[in-house]
C-alpha cells in the first residue's frame, strides 16, 4: 500500500495473473454464449400463445399466462378476453402486456365485471407491436 | 497517505474551508445524480422498488463511501475515522439534496404516503452521495487558494491492484447509473439480436483498452514500455470488463430491469449497460 509507486506498478503480482486469467476465461465464455446465440437466433415473429393459469378469483380476475416461443421480442401484446355464459351472455376484457421478451413468459389478469365460473373463457393475445 | 497526513495533519479548524468542502459536496452530488434526480423511473422506484434491495443499495453504500473516502474524500482525508466522518457527511449531502431538489420539481409532495416519500429520497440518496464524495476530486481546480495539498492522490498516490478495480467499478457506476434504471435498457435488448449484441460486447472491450492504453499514458498505471501489450489486456481491460459487466448487473437487479425474463434478454441488457460501465471503468482515472 505505502510501498514505491514505480516497483508497485512494474511488479505484476500474481494476484493479477489470477483475477486475468479468471478474467479472460469469463470474457471467452461470455464471447462464445453470445456467439452461439448470434448462430441460433431466428427472426421468426414472435410465437405468443396465453393458457389461463388459475380458477377465478372472488373479484373475478382471471389469470393468464403469455409465453413467446420465438427469439423475436413482441411489444405492447393485447390480451383479449371473452366469457360466454351459459345463459348467452357475453363479456369482453382486454389487457396490454408491455413486453413479452423472446423465449420468456410473463403472467397477468384479466377482470370482468361479473361472476365467469362455469362460463366459457377464451383469452387469446390481439396483436403486438415491434419494440 | 503518510503524506498528505503530514501536509495537513494539525491545521486548526477553518470554518470556510469546511463550507466550501460542503458546497463542494453539494455541488458534486448536482452533477453525479442530477439526471437521476430528473428521471422518471428513478421516481417510481422509490415506491415500486422492493424495499429489501433498496437495503441492500443502501448498506452497500456505506463502505463504498468509506472506501472512496479514503480514496478521493473530499477533505484531505487522511485516517480511516476521517474516511468514516467524510462518508456520513456524504450521505447526508446526499439525503439533503435528493430531498430539497425532489421537493423542487414537484415530485415530492407533503401529501404522499411517508413510505413513498422515504422512498424517493432513499433511492437517489446513494447516487447523490457517491457525487459528493468525488467532487474534491472532480472540482478541485480552486485547490491552491484552499490551502490543500496540490498532488491529486487519483493520480499520483502510490495504490495496487485492488484500488486501482475499486476506482473501476466507481467509474462504472458513474457512468452507468445514469442510464440504468431507464426502460431503455430493456428496450434496447429487445430491440437488439443476438448479433447487435456481440458487436457491442466487442465494441466495449475495444473502447475499453483503448482508454486504458490511452490512460497508462497519461502516466496513470505507470506501466512500464517494456510490458506488452497483451499484459495489459490480461492485467487491466479483462478484469475491468468483468467488473463493469458486474457493476451493470448490480444496477439492473437493483432497479428491477430484469423483470422476468429468461436467461437471454437478462445478459443482453447486461451487456447493453456495460457498454457505459465499462467506458466509466476504463475512464475512471480520467473522470474521477
Amino acid at each position: 500500500m505505502s510501498d514505491n509507486p514505480k516497483t508497485a506498478r512494474n511488479r505484476s503480482h500474481s494476484v493479477e495473473w489470477v483475477v486475468g486469467l479468471t478474467s479472460a476465461v469469463l470474457v471467452v465464455a461470455l464471447i462464445a454464449s453470445v456467439a452461439y446465440q448470434a448462430a441460433s437466433y431466428s427472426s421468426l415473429p414472435p410465437r405468443l400463445t396465453v393458457t389461463r393459469i388459475e380458477a377465478p378469483t372472488a373479484d373475478h380476475q382471471v389469470r393468464f399466462e403469455i409465453r413467446n416461443d420465438a427469439d423475436r421480442t413482441a411489444a405492447s401484446v393485447l390480451v383479449h378476453g371473452e366469457a360466454r355464459r351459459p345463459d348467452g351472455g357475453a363479456e369482453i376484457s382486454e389487457t396490454t402486456v408491455d413486453y413479452v421478451p423472446g423465449r420468456s413468459r410473463t403472467t397477468g389478469a384479466l377482470i370482468f365485471s361479473t361472476d365467469v365460473t362455469g362460463a366459457d373463457v377464451t383469452i387469446r393475445p390481439a396483436g403486438y407491436m415491434d419494440p | 497517505m503518510d503524506q498528505r497526513a503530514r501536509q495537513t495533519g494539525n491545521i486548526d479548524f477553518d470554518g470556510w474551508r469546511f463550507a466550501a468542502g460542503l458546497g463542494r459536496g453539494f455541488a458534486g452530488a448536482l452533477i453525479f445524480a442530477l439526471p437521476m434526480f430528473m428521471t422518471m423511473e428513478m421516481w417510481e422506484l422509490g415506491f415500486s422498488m422492493d424495499r429489501g434491495r433498496l437495503l441492500v443499495l443502501l448498506i452497500v453504500n456505506i463502505p463504498l463511501l468509506i472506501l472512496l473516502s479514503n480514496e478521493v474524500g473530499f477533505e484531505a482525508t487522511y485516517t480511516w475515522g476521517d474516511a468514516l466522518r467524510d462518508a456520513a457527511i456524504a450521505y447526508a449531502i446526499g439525503i439533503v439534496s435528493s430531498a430539497t431538489i425532489l421537493l423542487a420539481v414537484g415530485v415530492l409532495q407533503f401529501d404522499q404516503p411517508f413510505i413513498e416519500i422515504v422512498g424517493k429520497i432513499a433511492v437517489q440518496t446513494v447516487p447523490a452521495s457517491i457525487g459528493a464524495l468525488l467532487a474534491r476530486s472532480q472540482l478541485n481546480g480552486d485547490s491552491d487558494e484552499e490551502g490543500e495539498d496540490d498532488e491529486d492522490p487519483v493520480q499520483k498516490g502510490p495504490r495496487d491492484y485492488a484500488r486501482e478495480m475499486f476506482l473501476m467499478a466507481i467509474g462504472a457506476l458513474f457512468l452507468g447509473l445514469n442510464v440504468a434504471p431507464t426502460e431503455e435498457m430493456i428496450l434496447l435488448s429487445y430491440k437488439m439480436t443476438p448479433s447487435h449484441v456481440l458487436a457491442v460486447l466487442i465494441m466495449s472491450l475495444i473502447v475499453m483498452h483503448g482508454f486504458v492504453y490511452a490512460v497508462s499514458f497519461k502516466g496513470g498505471h505507470e506501466i512500464g514500455e517494456d510490458v506488452a501489450a497483451w499484459h495489459i489486456v490480461m492485467r487491466f481491460t479483462l478484469p475491468g470488463y468483468v467488473i463493469a459487466l458486474l457493476v451493470s448487473a448490480y444496477a439492473l437487479w437493483t432497479f428491477e430491469q430484469f423483470g422476468d425474463s429468461s436467461p437471454w434478454p437478462v445478459l443482453a441488457t447486461v451487456i447493453v449497460l456495460g457498454l457505459p460501465c465499462s467506458i466509466g471503468a476504463a475512464a475512471a482515472r480520467l473522470i474521477l
